[in-house]
């Protein structure tokens, strides 16, 4: 059985597993410097193990731990790995209370940052990848934004970056010699892999960035590049619907969400062509 | 994720097209857990219910609506909305 304490800025997590493969895409993932001793203390306790009971002699199943709770129900043993990662992500998104949360990719260029929020399906984590790994730019986060309340500072939370479906193949292709985990198939997510990030966005890891920019990103096959600049109001609605602890925050949270609105210039971006997208932020935004 | 109403309907209620007649209403005014900015670009305001985290953009003058004495049944139904949804109180039993 495996047990690790492995250091994700800001968090140290313990993380066991008695799924081989889920020991095998971790040490695929995770560059080695963030295995630690494991004397030093854990900020999150969690794990995902093979379920017991009859079912498992028919359609082997997995489940993830946290602090011993079981929160989910158990998944097939082939998405272990994947519930895992989903898994910390729930645990960051419920515990960590210092940080306003927005449900979002975030990549940095030097240290200006983008947010690209948006719901699953719209292209975020396709265009985070792509960005993520371009010269000059680095990994924040692909699925929370974990911003210090009342400034416009990003705190990174580097971790592999979900891709699906479609997605996966795109990556590929731009990224052919990226390292990947292997594949969890049929997740209700559809087909999932995970990317492990650039070498300079791990190096960066505890370098806070300051937010110039907020995207909204919608992909369609159809239009190359279409670019909407939102008014304030917009773009705060459009915020609040993608933040995910506001209402622990309450005034100093409001605030937060305010001050990015009106220090950040704020866009939708329709988009097949991710270059371009690239291009636009490069020479207009930021 | 944050509570919303129906915020599309809302953003939009300026440019609804109001046949109604005028009607008076009862007394609204915001609840003190009700935080309210207006944006420095003239887009409207936002407002945010600090106990249940939801929020609301609008494009009118919130207040201006409040103090005035006579509404259009849209404007009426508006109010009646963020009422329900915390933002407002009404003053019922000042009629």
């Amino acid at each position: 059985m495996m047990r690790i304490r492995l250091e994700l800025p800001p968090f140290i997590f313990d993380i066991h597993s008695s799924v081989g493969f889920v020991e095998q895409n971790i040490h695929n993932m995770y560059p080695d410097d963030l295995f630690i001793n494991p004397s030093r203390p854990a900020d999150y306790f969690v794990g995902v193990e093979k379920a017991n009971g009859l079912r498992k002699f028919i359609r082997p199943q997995a489940s993830f731990s946290f602090d011993a709770i079981e929160p989910f129900k158990t998944l097939p043993l082939n998405h272990a790995y994947a519930s895992l990662e989903w898994g910390i992500n729930y645990v960051v998104a419920n515990q960590s209370l210092q940080y306003v949360i927005l449900h979002s990719g975030i990549v940095a260029k030097g240290d200006n940052a983008v947010l690209l929020p948006g719901p699953p399906g719209s292209g975020k984590s396709t265009m985070t990848a792509y960005l993520s790994g371009r010269q000059g730019w680095r990994l924040l986060s692909d699925e929370m934004a974990l911003i210090l309340p009342e400034t416009l500072k990003v705190q990174p939370f580097v971790r592999p970056i979900c891709l699906k479906n479609n997605s996966v193949d795109l990556v590929k292709r731009w990224y052919p010699e990226a390292k990947f985990s292997t594949v969890a198939r049929n997740t209700h997510k559809g087909d999932v892999v995970h990317l492990c990030p650039a070498d300079s966005s791990w190096q960066q890891r505890d370098e806070l960035a300051s937010v110039k920019a907020i995207v909204f990103p919608r992909y369609d096959e159809r239009i190359d590049l279409e670019i909407t600049e939102l008014n304030q109001n917009q773009g705060f609605m459009q915020l609040a619907q993608n933040a995910v602890n506001l209402n622990l925050h309450g005034q100093q949270g409001f605030n937060t969400l305010v001050s990015l609105i009106e220090n950040c210039a704020v866009f939708e971006v329709v988009y097949n062509n991710v270059e371009a997208v690239k291009t636009f932020l490069e020479q207009d935004v930021l | 994720m944050i509570k919303k109403i129906t915020s599309w309907d809302v953003f939009h209620h300026e440019t609804l097209p109001c046949t109604a007649p005028t009607v008076s209403c009862p007394k609204y005014t915001i609840t003190d857990s009700t935080l309210l900015h207006k944006f420095a670009d003239g887009s409207g305001v936002v407002l945010y219910q600090k106990n249940t985290g939801a929020a609301t953009g609008l494009t009118l003058d919130i207040e201006d609506v409040l103090a005035g004495e006579n509404m259009d049944a849209d404007t009426l139904k508006l109010l009646n909305q963020l009422s329900a949804s915390g933002f407002l109180t009404s003053n019922h039993s000042k009629y």
